[in-house]
């Protein structure tokens, strides 16, 4: 059977009644799934901080964000049950929507949760060092007042779910593009009444990309599941570009006030930091994690030892926030990264020197930051070295300065960023008070798990469990595994789709915190070098050699001393199936090995509050040229040159696509994309003509370096690498933008027609000359005209039609 | 986003075009390249009955240069003509305009007649179509007739079109060779619905500009020859007097701006390529 959602069309209401009838009257149409079924047979899912909210999988007795969904028809096809969608006809109360979080933390807004009594769910204070008495001593406190807007990396495919409830077993088997975290199975499960081994979840090899996004189908997964019990029959449901835009998910909106204590050459004494995160209508599992997952890097690359933070969780009448690429990367980094360059000005002093004078110095790794970060390797200076030198800075400084001669509107930006991955799911129980965490019980860690495999052929299977949506982790892992034994890369396969039943995995399983170069690549090569040394250990025992002079190469075995005295690697792989004679003594089959890796210094948070919030912590600088069009204000990037440390690199090729993929959708971000509501509520972002996402044509091939200092902590000394850019780029892009029309308030995304109005000077009254020659045909309907904005478009043009059929 | 239930039919004649649609024309539209109508129907925005699709109508599918002008016929796609190989002698201005319709993949579908007949307020083909006051045919079951331009689109997404007629063909005239010809247009990124376009004509003793995006329809103003800083009063009088609507991508005050630049972008261009 196939599912089609009823969808709220408002941001705030009540629901009164819901009328299903007309709906089940249409041939087809076998049953539609309300929020009384919902209460009757789950949970609310449960939520990151202690506080009193319900968050159904399907809007239950009042809505909270535009696209909320409140019923589910279930049909024979898809056709019928958008037919029938139309058919159920719900009445609402309206209630008063708050749209931003100024009107959401005033005392008299409107309250999304009741119970909650107030639209803060969440507020933490956070004191490291002595931030008072830097600030006592500073020569000078700079302040910056920012915002992070609401976006999405929109992937190509959608939201996909298939659920089969079994009555037999009372279990649900579902097939969904779910990309992890693996954490949110007991969060399903519990949501279902279920244990958890009667949630059966099945992630394909394939899917068409994710970025974070499709973490969310969780939500999904649930109410699909429940439909499918409904009608006692397996059911299907595709998500549509339109419901994807409206109420997939978005990143995390933010607004912060960062001040900084520091002496006359803008050395960073003391930080104070406040910081308020957007989250929509509900607190969805993992947020407030976009608050925290930058806690251990909360001074970048920088410093600092004193730092205070405020941190509030705030809910808003728009679609529950959820993972992203760089997921709290960009939002914290575009408020430090401004900060140092206003600094800059204030000081007059380069941007470049400010940030210089203020980095960690070399020989420090690994470092431990205020809040708890160990910071594992980096050589930052080497770094922005090689960017200046190779990226040729003092060439388009140069540049700058012949523009500017010219009455051309030209600025340069920087930006250096800490990019942590691997991420410890420890940290999002930061939110939480020592006292509340002592009752929980720790949470830490972040296991990956592979296997590696013979067949009697003795070609290998590997599985891993980063549920890739397009990166190449099958790549990298037949090329890593092939370089273990020596043998042809066709000879592998990767399994990288995911069975909870069958394969080995953990709540950290999952394609996010980039952690596939660090955690699971990494895991993959402990894995096959284990079956390797079993395999030498054999070959030397049937070769009757030492195990030191067994050489594997080009799919031979041979001995070192005697290279006739051979055997193909196929004939030795296969022979634990073959002849298990073969195998020494008390040693396992050469068949299978799994292996679980974490790592130490993934503990949990202190009774400081410190957290090592990731494994381990790549770094960028970028810097960048814009020329601003003096006709439109349009932002025209004229280079950009982003220089990554990210440990050893396993795959360059892969490297730089990552690179210049979180790059492109960074443009979009800076310039481009952003879910915009109307005060009413009104969402003005639902397709692709509204939410404009670049194009190859709007974004510039970015000049990509590396420099490699391998972390001490991952196996093979590689970090996660795929959301540097989402972090340093909207902030680069930003001071560029600052540098170049030499004003402070910048907000993303920089359309032309805002940025024209930061520089456009007094408009030109009419002089009415009447300059035309004849006017006699020019029948302009003005009038008309005026109902015309792009918000009524759609609805206009459906009325006009209407009118016309 | 799946359209409503419907039924199809592909006629091959344009006589039995007009037959099907007129048996129950209140509920029929025609489907062409289907760019804006698909969208439209997958979108539950309009509930016909009825597609008539024409494109395997083959005598709709020429592109004829006669002394007097260009005609197109109805499945005539935007990329086939700009692909038409004498295409920037015969009307330059479609040759300047085509290239900012959609993109290469949109062309390859969407029609020139479809994008007239559908009367997008920010379309180039209707802005051409306009500024050269062209004609279009339109074909019902008991007649022909002939409609100018300037009487044809009577306001946004709406035309002179009968709900029981078809549109079989378009017709740009010609201009003289001699005249400067220019054509630009701003919108966020490339191939997107623009915020405006701006065409020019500049004659030996006038210059008329035809602007989108600011008003329901595509407006034509007709100047004399006027001096660099005179054109940049009339474009401020032009931009005051179409005023521009301000909403949540643009304000309207921007949108003035752009067609005093653009405006004095283009109308620069065209000086620079007319041959009096």
């Amino acid at each position: 059977m196939h599912a089609s959602f009823v969808r709220s069309p408002y941001s705030h209401a009540k629901i009164l009644k819901i009328n299903i009838s007309e709906a089940l009257k249409l041939d087809g149409v076998e049953a539609v799934l309300t929020g009384e079924d919902v209460i009757k047979w789950s949970e609310p899912f449960v939520v990151g901080v202690k506080q009193p909210m319900e968050h159904w999988c399907l809007g239950v007795k009042k809505v909270r964000y535009v696209g909320e969904p409140v019923a589910i028809v279930i049909a024979r096809d898809r056709y019928i049950a958008e037919d029938a969608t139309e058919l159920v006809n719900v009445e609402y109360d309206l209630l008063p929507p708050v749209m931003n979080i100024e009107s959401s933390i005033k005392s008299n807004a409107p309250i999304l949760h009741e119970k909650v009594k107030s639209n803060i769910v969440s507020e933490r204070n956070f004191n490291y060092g002595n931030v008072e008495k830097a600030f006592s001593l500073a020569n000078n406190i700079v302040e910056i007042d920012v915002e992070y807007p609401r976006n999405s990396c929109t992937p190509i495919e959608c939201f996909n779910v298939i659920s089969e409830y079994s009555d037999e077993n009372k279990s649900y088997n579902v097939l969904s593009n779910f990309q992890g975290p693996m954490a949110l199975h007991p969060v399903m499960a519990m949501a279902l009444k279920i244990p958890g081994n009667k949630l059966r979840l099945r992630a394909p090899q394939n899917s068409g990309g994710s970025f974070g996004v499709k973490q969310a189908v969780f939500y999904y997964i649930v109410s699909i599941s429940l439909a499918s019990k409904k009608v006692g029959r397996p059911v299907k449901w595709v998500e549509d570009r339109l419901e994807h835009l409206i109420a997939a998910t978005s990143a995390t909106g933010r607004k912060s006030k960062i001040s900084a204590a520091i002496t006359k050459d803008g050395l960073l004494l003391g930080l104070k930091i406040i910081q308020y995160d957007d989250c929509g209508a509900y607190l969805r599992a993992p947020e407030p994690a976009s608050l925290y997952r930058m806690h251990g890097n909360l001074s970048g690359a920088y410093s600092v030892k004193n730092i205070s933070l405020k941190n509030y969780v705030v809910l808003t009448n728009k679609t529950p926030s959820g993972l992203n690429r760089g997921f709290g990367g960009p939002q914290l980094y575009f408020g430090l990264e401004r900060l140092m360059h206003k600094i800059s000005k204030v000081l007059n002093k380069p941007h470049l020197q400010i940030i210089k004078t203020n980095l960690l110095p070399q020989n420090s790794f690994p470092y431990k930051t205020p809040s708890g970060g160990i910071l594992d390797s980096g050589n930052y200076q080497k770094a922005i070295q090689k960017a200046e030198k190779d990226g040729g800075l003092e060439e388009l400084e140069k540049r700058r300065r012949g523009k500017r001669k010219v009455g051309k509107l030209y600025g340069i930006g920087f930006a250096a960023v800490v990019e942590p991955s691997i991420s410890n799911m420890g940290y999002i129980s930061t939110v939480l008070s020592h006292e509340e965490r002592l009752k929980a019980g720790p949470k830490n860690g972040a296991y990956a798990c592979a296997t590696v495999s013979i067949d009697p052929l003795g070609s290998i299977s590997v599985t891993i469990d980063s549920l890739p949506q397009g990166q190449g982790h099958q790549t990298v892992v037949q090329q890593l595994v092939a370089s273990v034994f020596s043998i042809d890369p066709k000879n592998i396969t990767v399994s990288s789709d995911l069975d909870t039943h069958k394969d080995g995995w953990s709540i950290a399983a999952g394609n996010y915190s980039s952690r596939f170069g660090g955690a699971v690549a990494g895991t993959v090569y402990l894995a096959a070098q284990k079956l390797f040394l079993k395999l030498k250990t054999i070959a030397a025992k049937n070769m009757n050699i030492n195990v030191e002079d067994v050489i594997f190469q080009n799919d031979l075995v041979f001995s070192k001393n005697n290279p006739d005295n051979k055997i193909t690697f196929s004939r030795l792989a296969g022979s634990s199936h073959w002849s298990p004679d073969t195998i020494p003594d008390a040693m396992a089959p050469p068949l299978r090995e799994t292996l679980y890796w974490t790592m130490p210094q993934h503990k949990a948070p202190n009774e400081k509050d410190e957290i090592n919030s990731s494994g381990s912590y790549g770094f960028i600088f970028d810097y960048c040229g814009v020329e601003i069009d003096q006709n439109t204000g349009k932002v025209i990037i004229d280079k950009y040159v982003t220089t990554h440390d990210a440990g050893t690199l396993l795959h360059p090729e892969i490297v730089n696509g990552q690179i210049q993929g979180a790059f492109a959708q960074a443009v979009g971000a800076s310039l481009y994309e952003e879910f915009k509501y109307a005060d009413n509520g009104e969402f003005l972002s639902g397709t692709f003509a509204d939410y404009l996402v670049p194009t190859a044509n709007e974004i510039p091939e970015a000049c990509i370096l590396h420099i490699s200092t391998p972390s001490p902590f991952t196996p093979l000394g590689s970090k996660g690498v795929g959301e540097g850019n989402s972090m340093s780029t909207p902030v680069c892009i930003a001071n560029a933008i600052s540098d170049a029309i030499e004003q402070d308030k910048i907000t993303l995304p920089m359309t032309p027609p805002k940025l024209w109005g930061l520089i456009s000077k007094k408009e030109d009254l009419p002089k009415n000359l009447n300059l035309e020659i004849t006017d006699e045909k020019k029948k302009i309907s003005v009038e008309l005209y005026q109902n015309y904005t792009n918000k009524k478009f759609w609805k206009y043009i459906k009325n006009k039609l209407r009118n016309i059929v | 986003m799946k359209p409503p239930y419907l039924s199809y039919v592909s006629p091959k004649t344009l006589d039995e075009a007009a037959f099907l649609l007129d048996q129950d024309c209140e509920n029929s539209k025609i489907l062409a390249g289907g760019q804006s109508l698909v969208t439209m129907l997958n979108m539950r925005l309009i509930h016909p009955k009825i597609l008539v699709d024409i494109k395997n109508i083959k005598a709709l599918n020429s592109i004829n240069a006669t002394d007097e002008g260009l005609l197109i016929g109805a499945s005539v796609t935007q990329q086939e003509l700009l692909e038409y190989k004498e295409l920037s002698i015969v009307s330059p201005l479609l040759y300047k305009a085509l290239p900012w319709v959609g993109h290469y993949q949109t062309r390859t579908k969407g029609t020139i007649c479809g994008s007239i007949a559908h009367a997008d307020p920010s379309s180039e083909i209707p802005l051409c179509f306009a500024l050269l006051n062209g004609k279009i045919k339109l074909k019902s079951l008991k007649s022909t007739r002939e409609v100018r331009a300037d009487e044809f689109q009577t306001g946004m997404l709406s035309t002179a079109c009968k709900s029981n007629e078809i549109i079989e063909s378009v017709f740009f005239p010609h201009l003289d060779s001699k005249v400067g010809i220019a054509f630009n247009e701003f919108s966020f990124r490339k191939g997107d619905f623009s915020l405006l376009s701006v065409a020019v004509i500049y004659r030996e003793n006038s210059i008329t500009v035809g602007i989108t995006g600011m008003t329901d329809k595509p407006d034509i103003t007709v100047f004399p020859i006027l001096s660099d800083d005179k054109i940049e009063d009339a474009l401020n009088d032009l931009a005051w007097n179409l005023k521009g609507i301000g909403d949540h991508i643009a304000s309207a005050r921007y949108k003035r701006d752009l067609l005093r630049k653009i405006g004095k972008l283009t109308i620069g261009e065209a000086k620079k390529c007319q041959k009096f």
